[in-house]
């Protein structure tokens, strides 16, 4: 007879190195590790009245709550913006000279379950180009491959790049995965 | 920065509350369970002491965590002990008893996840527990349970069906159950092997009566 126990519980542990996505139970989870030499990741959302940057704070940790279907992005993680259908939270810890972050999508029962990509002109804070994922619960870095594609024809095409509100021409921008980028990705990342 | 042309000009404390839920201001909030959005949230102290001086705070003060306590699940294999380390995340899953030496005297018992974060203390902030729980719908329930000190065998349980009722009565509940279960020497007694359990406790320590601030210091 062929028994499985059940898995109770398991331990994901912050301060390891950065990583690929985890999807397990009502979560996804993320985590890095960025040292003092690095740009620090910026959290930014979108709203009707602009773009709100969220500050890390010194040398205090700091654990914030994106809402469902609020448009975010992190500069010098990813170049794109997300919506996700169920909250996010980024939990960012400084220790001396490195920083800790956690990045957590999830809280409800078969979510998340799709997650859109979309662009924001750095001009006029017009949202454009949005696109949505349905297949999230197969794992979230399925979306983050998704958002590549993405990023690439992005890049590739000016035309999806210009802002059907004000016409201005949005920079290169840059997938999740640094390790994938291309020189041009790089150097949008550096750029923030 | 990209976007430093269309950043909303004012100061983000006007603008959004509760952005840091790590805040001096904003924490205080969240010493029970306060459900924001898709999550149910907790945070609690992690008190330098030992469990002895437990409950002796006054007012209505916040649940606090012991230094020293440990972390319990219930699994086929019996109580299971879970080593707790600063900033590593324990997600306890859907369905597993978990219990908190000193901290509360019963095991609970979600329907959803539960992330739980030792965040360790700063130069000038104590270190917090940072609690994310899935946030429960529809027929989705709490439960708290006693199971057998000696066997495991499930003693007493209560439920609140949370995905429907919310939260607004976990702690009324949670004190109802708790009464409940010591009210009656009978009721903790297992029902397989025959043994005395030892009376439950809520997580606000203020409210305990003799005999739970007893069971606090001891389980």
């Amino acid at each position: 007879m062929v028994s499985a126990e059940p898995e109770l519980g398991f331990d994901f542990d912050v301060t390891g190195p950065t990583g690929s996505w985890i999807r397990h139970g009502n979560h996804a989870l993320w985590r890095a590790t960025r040292s003092s030499d690095q740009p620090p990741y910026i959290l930014h959302e979108w709203c009707e009245r602009g773009v709100r940057p969220f500050p890390t704070s010194g040398s205090k940790p700091v654990f914030h709550r994106v809402p469902e279907g609020t448009p975010y992005h992190i500069a010098h993680l990813f170049g794109f913006w997300v919506a996700n259908d169920v909250d996010a939270m980024l939990l960012t810890v400084p220790h001396g000279p490195i920083t800790h972050l956690m990045l957590v999508v999830g809280g409800r029962t078969g979510k998340p379950a799709e997650a859109s990509t979309l662009h924001v002109c750095p001009k006029c804070a017009a949202r454009f180009g949005e696109a949505t994922f349905s297949a999230v619960q197969s794992g979230y870095d399925r979306f983050l491959d998704f958002a590549l594609k993405r990023v690439r024809a992005f890049n590739a095409d000016p035309k999806l790049r210009t802002c059907p509100n004000c016409g201005a021409v949005h920079p290169p921008i840059y997938g999740f995965h640094e390790e994938a980028d291309t020189p041009e990705e790089r150097a949008a990342r550096t750029a923030g | 920065m990209m976007y430093a042309d269309v950043y909303v000009d004012e100061p983000l404390d006007k603008i959004v509350d509760d952005w840091d839920f790590l805040a001096e201001k904003v924490l205080p909030r969240f010493m029970g369970f306060r459900p924001v959005g898709d999550n149910v949230y907790g945070i609690r102290q992690i008190l330098m002491e030992a469990p002895k001086t437990v409950g002796e705070h006054k007012g209505t003060g916040p649940v606090l965590a012991v230094k020293n306590r440990r972390h319990l699940e219930i699994g086929p294999k019996g109580v299971t002990v879970i080593k707790r380390t600063p900033l590593v995340a324990h997600l306890t899953l859907a369905g597993t008893p978990h219990h908190t030496e000193f901290v509360y005297g019963y095991w609970h018992i979600n329907d959803m996840d539960e992330i739980s974060i030792d965040l360790p203390p700063t130069a000038d902030q104590p270190g917090y527990v940072l609690l994310i729980q899935g946030h429960p719908k529809g027929n989705e329930a709490d439960r708290i349970a006693w199971y057998c000190e000696k066997c495991t065998a499930l003693v007493y349980m209560s439920e609140l069906v949370s995905g429907t009722l919310g939260f607004k009565d976990f702690w009324n509940w949670e004190r109802q159950a708790v009464r409940e279960y010591n009210g009656d020497p009978k009721r903790r007694i297992c029902p397989d092997c025959g043994h005395a359990n030892s009376v439950g406790y809520a997580a606000f320590a203020n409210n305990d009566t003799p005999e739970e601030r007893e069971a606090r210091l001891k389980w």
